[in-house]
């Protein structure tokens, strides 16, 4: 699945769009992991924990909306956009949406 | 490039499982109470070890004061400098038992145990930390001899002895997080809200091995003191004569197995035989004094 | 007693919120995959300009918001579930129905105009307050597009 956040890949073309996919998921760290956060943010530097955790997050999102695309008969989405909202104290939402598109090879 | 006949019929299941919620629910419950039960069993065993060797200094900075936490007035300074005095004396006899064969003075220095006694309208008496010990005048009208009262103070006295308040604290605690945390409170105010109010549970939550102990040792000291434990059993017997009470059920309701407590100081007096006979009340805590 | 008393509002809370919010929630999936049923000959897609046969087509900017509320239910559950940590399932349903709905409003708006398609699609996500100490109170979807109607209309 070739993923793209411009509206075009290079040295493809778009052989039909397919419409629009989405993939969002909420995830969560473990209470040790939140309390350990809190105590950074007395000392200031990067949250690790939460770092990974929103790397996770959009690997999933990306993940369910490659299924989405895959399951509609695109090979390609191209126009990826990615939103963050923080939907809970600990938790946040990630969504990936983007346009599938069946695409091909340019001869040269 | 041309636009699509119309959007895709993407299928359910993908961004939202189509998995039941009972069970997920079911299942992390069951997980986090046992977890959550294993963990507060772990602590609470660990608040009891630990709690004979916590520095009683460090008890005493930790302390809130009683008198916040009773919020009742100050009663009669004459009957409070009377209870002030049973209960030094008391505490002197007290230093003649070891402690778990440890000398009573150095657990729980005597010069740090505060007497007081409160201007509440039910009949109670609380020990919490930093060696406070409050006495409600209501009390006072439940006993009818200076051996019934001592046995009251010195049973608070033998908790502080036994470092209940400190273990009690400890556990309270810990049980404070884990109900924060299961009520799914964020993590942020888990830590600090339970540090406060955990010392305010102290006042409530001895368990009833701890009263039963704390008992034993109450005992202990009044043979000290008076050579028998006569008329121990007084404000027991005063406040279940009447057991359906709303003074009698809020008592209850901080001591437990009360049934219990009173069978065991029974079986002492009828052990030692009935003793000399009971010392008057000080004439300033007799309940005959005007209250309120 | 107190405490039972409490132990006992939770679980009527708790089983009010299942089964209330269990019946929206199929309630709602219904609804949404009907209407998009009947609106799926209006193409949604998120790229910034209109295709090669559009380019001549009047464009109208067409928003569509939902604000959806958790039940208590979801919220218990995803509570016990950020102890553990993983996927916070029952807020990804609930996320999942205000963003198919916000979409469906916008469509419904786009269709009134008699448009065609609508592109460049944006997504907003917030979290309105309410008992936001707890979780999420309630979340509003917005999704806003520009709708292409052809001149004639």
């Amino acid at each position: 699945m070739l993923i793209s956040n411009i509206e075009v890949i290079p040295n493809m073309r778009v052989v039909r769009h397919l419409g629009l996919v989405q993939g969002s998921t909420v995830r969560a760290k473990h209470a040790g992991k939140d309390i350990m956060a809190g105590f950074k943010n007395i000392f200031g530097g990067e949250l690790g924990a939460y770092t990974e955790l929103l790397q996770e997050s959009r690997d999933e999102a990306v993940a369910r909306m490659s299924e989405q695309a895959r399951a509609i008969g695109a090979n390609a989405v191209i126009n990826v956009r990615f939103s963050t909202s923080a939907i809970a104290a600990g938790a946040s939402e990630i969504l990936a949406y983007g346009t599938a598109v069946e695409v091909a090879e340019t001869g040269r | 490039m041309s636009l699509p006949d119309g959007n895709p019929r993407i299928p359910e299941g993908i961004n939202a499982r189509n998995d039941h919620p009972l069970r997920e629910f079911l299942i992390l419950a069951a997980g986090i109470s046992g977890a959550l039960v294993a963990l507060v069993l772990v602590l609470g065993l660990t608040a009891k070890l630990i709690a004979p060797y916590i520095p009683f200094s460090w008890e005493l900075s930790a302390a809130p004061s009683m008198q916040d936490l009773l919020a009742g007035d100050d009663a009669d300074p004459g009957a409070a400098r009377a209870l002030s005095a049973l209960s030094n004396s008391l505490l002197q006899s007290s230093l003649k038992v070891p402690v778990n064969g440890k000398d009573p003075k150095d657990v729980a220095p005597p010069e740090h145990f505060r007497f007081s006694l409160v201007k509440l309208d039910y009949p109670n008496a609380f020990a919490t930390l930093g060696a406070q010990i409050a006495v409600t005048e209501a009390l006072l009208q439940h006993v009818s001899s200076e051996n019934g009262l001592a046995m009251v103070l010195a049973h608070e006295i033998a908790h502080v002895q036994l470092r209940h308040p400190i273990e009690a604290a400890g556990r309270g605690i810990v049980v404070q997080i884990a109900l924060a945390a299961l009520l799914g409170d964020s993590s942020a105010n888990l830590l600090g809200g339970s540090l406060s109010t955990g010392s305010m549970l102290t006042l409530l939550s001895f368990n009833r091995d701890m009263e039963l102990q704390a008992d034993r040792r109450a005992l202990d000291i009044l043979r000290a003191h008076y050579g028998h434990v006569g008329g121990a059993d007084e404000f027991f017997l005063d406040m279940a004569a009447d057991p359906h009470s709303a003074d009698w059920l809020e008592f209850a309701q901080t001591h437990p197995s009360s049934k219990r407590r009173l069978q065991l100081i029974r079986q002492a007096i009828r052990e030692d035989g009935p003793g000399d006979a009971t010392v008057a009340l000080p004439e300033a805590l007799q309940p005959n004094q005007p209250l309120q | 007693m107190e405490a039972l008393l409490q132990l006992a509002i939770f679980f009527t809370l708790l089983a009010l919120g299942y089964l209330f919010g269990r019946r929206a929630e199929s309630k709602h999936y219904k609804s949404i995959r009907e209407r998009e049923e009947q609106l799926r000959y209006l193409v949604v897609l998120n790229q910034r300009f209109p295709p090669p046969g559009m380019l001549s087509h009047r464009t109208d900017m067409v928003t569509g918001n939902v604000v959806i509320s958790v039940d208590y239910f979801k919220t218990v559950v995803a509570g016990l579930r950020n102890l553990v940590g993983g996927n916070l399932n029952s807020y990804e349903s609930l996320l999942d129905r205000a963003r198919r709905e916000a979409i469906l409003r916008m469509q419904e708006q786009a269709a009134l105009r008699g448009a065609e398609a609508v592109i460049n699609l944006k997504f907003e996500t917030s979290r309105i307050a309410g008992n936001s100490a707890k979780g999420i109170g309630s979340v509003e979807v917005l999704a806003y597009g520009t709708a292409l109607t052809h001149p004639d209309k």
